[in-house]
């Protein structure tokens, strides 16, 4: 399992090299020089000067590459032009808001669609089968952003039963971070739980036709757990991959979310970033996005190992 | 047979939805097992063999099968009857059921041990490790080398033969009154399938349980039985104790299965075999439905006929088997 | 299946009993989402005909006022008429979405045909580019790319179809692989036919269906981006109305005015369900399609 994981790793590094090449590359869009294009909109020659000299400006693009990955590597992804505040160190303290919003969004996702998806395949071609698929689509379309701003509309300011917006850290207080985050979560969650579901529903189908299906209920197991344990970790792999793909794209709506939101997370301070031509950070948010991607398609990768043990030993 | 049968079938009826309305897939299946007897349910594929060993775990397809009518009683109680919660509560611990398919009958996500303990947890209420231990145990008891170790290990690391024990020891567990063994060794090599025969009757007799042997094979019913029930297009058409059956069919369907047994000794020959195809479900004759294939058809054939006694123990559903004098096992 | 024999795809399809359009017109989902997007999609055209108020005549005495028979949608915080300004925006937000989706097509096919149909190196480079490009979370180099060039649609679009154009790549590509497989391409090229015109006649359209289907569900990806990005104030610029512009702007009001957000959304959630609808119809008709022609 370990060298898996390990060789997952290996296979990366490449790719993060790119990457961050890309990342970097970002500086040339800006039109002009990027210094005065970055100094704001009454740029003083100090401004200018000294934001050349903390980009390295003066030095040759590729030199200037070699210089930020170093640091990168050694952790240091700049200061911010606007707080001078270390990106590192902003995105630190950013990230379990980000974290917390995306984790409660994919455990919505999965919960819901797995559910929805099960049910469907029990009964194949039954009212809640064809309600699902009809569900399925319109999750699937529905603007996350949208559906977000009907949950605020309805359940924060019609019932209150919600708070429309901010945060509260999960350390300080769970049910007030629950309470914040539910409907932003809900909200993102919605898209990827139809996309699970979609997948659930025809794994499921398969599955649960399968022999070993039968054997657990010759057992004397009642259709709850037969379902749950005989069928979902065999149904996962497919789920898990579509979930996967989801994740990112759920990554991007968290900076709406946040913003929406008023949640203090790393999409919030890519916003306030690209307000404030504030290159390094804008840089170290992609950079983070990136490999948080990566992330995700590793721990999908390992997680066949675990429902699939055939896999494990290859 | 004095003594009250553990497991009495009678009046069975199963109707499968098709395209043109409901058909009987069994129609009017009677027959007993005794305690600590087998009996050998033989039929070729479509005759009804499996809709019966299913309709008595209860676990008949929803959506296509349904029990039309009939009783199954085991041990006293009307399993027809039965809520589903109550089933459930046989199903593994009383009433146990081993399938043809030992590669996919096994859930590929868990390991073996897990898969057997989960039986014991489900039934006798034990913990995790009793339940692990008592998983090993049986394990140990179907012959599986290393059976502690082998127990951590999951299906695919196992052979044919192999996962076609751990499916008995699943079964065998909880220590059931009667098993059902639907075809187990059909997708086994030769010497592996005697392996298992031999097994089984080992355990029968070690457990003192009943077994109901679904097969298409009477080769192995000849290992394995002490009667016989012969099934053919839905409906029982022969019962006898296995000795009789061999020597004297009472039945022409049963002669001609008989006769197209492989035999080691007569390597070379022409194989018999029956020709035609049983008619298909809900397109069965008024009559006897063998009619079509059988040798021996006369006009009284086409009228329908009952199961009647035949001797001691012995019945046939055959208008003509008085007059008949027809070959047994070559 | 009909019997008839593989000829040169295109309209004949559409005459035989059992062609593209029959099995599409089966698929009701599919036709009522065909209905309804050609229903907006004229309704953005012909909005300065059909429009009953000036996107933009703003009207301080009249502001989130509730629908009136002059106002049928209200007005919103401007007192401009939401309507009219939804007519307006669907303008800008489809053509934006087709400009995504445009730029996304003229990186992603040309670069898919060549990868699957050269193979080699090139394939091997050429997919290596779209790994990186799509491990980016779209929105967010969206995001990135503005806080470099400074807010716009036009950019905004452009970044997305950039960012697109490796899952058209693939598609492409992987049609491309199956054809060429195909002995008849072999034949053409072994009678002298000139490559281009192999791909031209011979490739495009068998890879033209699993096209097609990416484009609906990709058009609908790129509408939602639109709207995003409007909506965070990265994309269409007010006054200019966006349907995302139009969320945004209804958002900011949804304390005294809550009921404005529903429109807008309505308008997006509309068109990219259609979108999804159709791409799904288009899978399940002309699936068959690819077999038949490529026999």
């Amino acid at each position: 399992m370990l060298g898996l994981i390990g060789r997952r790793l290996l296979v990366l590094l490449p790719l993060l090299m790119v990457i961050s090449f890309l990342v970097f590359s970002l500086i040339l869009l800006i039109p002009g020089d990027p210094a005065v294009a970055l100094a704001g909109d009454q740029p003083d020659p100090k401004r200018i000067a000294e934001i050349r000299e903390m980009l390295g400006l003066d030095q040759p693009f590729f030199q200037r590459y070699l210089d930020w990955l170093g640091a990168v590597l050694q952790g240091d992804l700049g200061r911010s032009l606007f707080t001078d505040v270390p990106v590192l160190e902003s995105l630190a303290t950013r990230l379990p808001v980000t974290l917390s919003l995306a984790a409660l969004a994919v455990v919505f996702a999965l919960l819901l669609g797995f559910a929805v998806g099960s049910l469907a395949a029990l009964r194949p071609g039954g009212l809640l089968d064809r309600f699902a698929t009809v569900a399925a689509s319109a999750g699937i379309a529905v603007p996350y952003f949208w559906v977000g701003m009907a949950l605020v509309s309805v359940f924060s300011l019609g019932l209150t039963w919600f708070p429309a917006v901010g945060y509260t850290a999960l350390s300080q207080d769970p049910v007030g971070w629950l309470h914040h985050l539910a409907i932003p979560a809900i909200a993102l969650g919605l898209a990827p739980a139809a996309a699970v579901a979609r997948q659930a529903r025809s794994a499921m189908g398969t599955v649960l036709r399968g022999d070993y299906i039968r054997t657990a209920r010759a057992k004397g197991l009642g259709p709850f757990h037969v379902v749950v344990k005989h069928g979902m970790k065999n149904a996962a792999v497919p789920v898990v991959t579509v979930l996967g793909t989801e994740a990112a794209r759920l990554i991007g709506g968290t900076v709406v979310m946040e913003q929406l939101f008023a949640l203090p997370g790393i999409g919030q301070l890519a916003y306030q970033a690209v307000f404030n031509r504030d290159f390094p950070v804008v840089q170290g948010v992609v950079m983070a996005a990136a490999v948080g991607v990566l992330l995700i398609n590793l721990i999908v990768d390992v997680s066949y190992g675990y429902f699939n043990p055939r896999i494990r030993q290859t | 047979m004095t003594e009250t049968p553990l497991l009495e079938v009678s009046g069975l009826r199963v109707e499968f939805a098709t395209a043109s309305g409901m058909a009987a897939a069994v129609d009017d299946v009677s027959f007993s097992v005794a305690p600590g007897e087998t009996v050998g349910l033989v039929g070729e594929s479509g005759s009804g063999k499996t809709v019966t060993s299913l309709s008595i775990m209860g676990l008949l397809p929803r959506e296509a099968g349904r029990l039309a009518g009939g009783s199954i009683v085991f041990d006293g109680t009307d399993l027809t009857r039965l809520s589903e919660r109550r089933m459930r509560s046989l199903r593994g611990s009383a009433i146990s059921m081993v399938f043809q398919e030992p590669m996919t009958s096994l859930n590929p996500a868990y390991t073996v041990g897990d898969q057997i303990a989960e039986a014991v947890r489900r039934h006798r209420g034990a913990g995790r490790r009793a339940a692990w231990e008592e998983a090993v145990r049986a394990l140990d008891m179907v012959g599986i080398p290393g059976a502690a170790r082998r127990a951590r290990q999951y299906p695919h690391e196992f052979s044919g033969g192999m996962r076609q024990r751990v499916m008995l020891a699943i079964a065998l567990v909880c220590k059931p009154r009667l098993l059902i063994a639907d075809e187990p060794t059909t997708a086994l090599d030769v010497t592996i399938q005697a392996q298992l025969l031999d097994l089984l009757a080992e355990l029968r007799r070690e457990l003192g349980m009943s077994m109901l042997f679904v097969t298409h094979d009477l080769g192995v019913v000849a290992e394995i039985c002490d009667r016989v029930v012969v099934m053919y297009a839905g409906q029982v058409v022969e019962q006898a104790p296995a000795r009789a059956v061999f020597h004297e069919p009472a039945h022409p369907y049963t002669a001609a299965l008989l006769a197209a047994m492989p035999q080691a000794e007569t390597e070379g020959e022409e194989l018999a075999y029956i020709p035609g195809r049983p008619p298909a479900l809900g397109a069965w004759p008024d009559g006897c439905r063998f009619a079509d294939r059988c040798g021996h058809v006369a006009e009284v054939c086409a009228s329908p006929v009952s199961l009647a006694e035949t001797g001691e123990g012995r019945a046939a559903r055959c208008a003509r088997t008085s007059e008949l004098v027809l070959g047994g096992a070559r | 299946m009909s019997a008839t024999t593989a000829t040169e795809g295109g309209p004949a399809a559409a005459v035989r009993p059992h062609g593209f359009w029959y099995r599409y017109r089966r698929n009701t989902p599919a036709v009522i989402a065909a209905v309804v997007l050609t229903l907006i999609v004229l309704a953005s055209i012909f909005a300065p005909l059909i429009a009953p108020h000036s996107p933009t005549t703003t009207d301080v005495f009249n502001r989130l006022s509730a629908p009136t028979p002059s106002n049928l949608l209200g007005t919103d915080m401007l007192g401009r008429d939401v309507l009219s300004r939804l007519l307006y925006a669907g303008r800008v937000s489809l053509f934006a979405a087709v400009l995504a989706v445009g730029v996304a097509a003229v990186l992603g096919v040309p670069t898919g045909l060549v990868a699957g149909f050269v193979g080699g190196r090139v394939d091997w480079v050429l997919n290596r580019i779209a790994d990186v490009l799509m491990t980016f979370p779209t929105l967010i180099l969206a995001v990135a790319v503005i806080g470099v060039m400074g807010p716009g649609l036009t950019k905004a679009m452009v970044t997305l179809g950039v960012v697109y154009a490796p899952r058209l790549f693939r598609v492409v590509r992987g049609a491309t692989l199956g054809v060429r497989a195909e002995t008849y391409i072999e034949a053409s090229i072994s009678i002298g036919t000139r490559p281009f015109t192999v791909l031209r006649r011979r490739v495009l359209p068998n890879i033209l269906p699993p096209l097609l289907v990416q484009l609906s569900l990709m058009l609908a990806t790129a509408l939602l981006a639109e709207a995003a990005l409007s909506l965070l104030g990265l994309g269409a610029q007010p006054p200019t109305p966006s349907w995302g512009v139009e969320l945004g702007g209804a958002f900011n009001q949804i304390r005294s005015a809550p009921d404005l957000v529903w429109a807008p959304g309505l308008a997006i959630a509309l068109a990219t369900l259609s979108f999804n609808l159709i791409g799904d119809g288009l899978r399940d008709s002309l699936g068959r399609e690819i077999h038949r022609r490529s026999r």
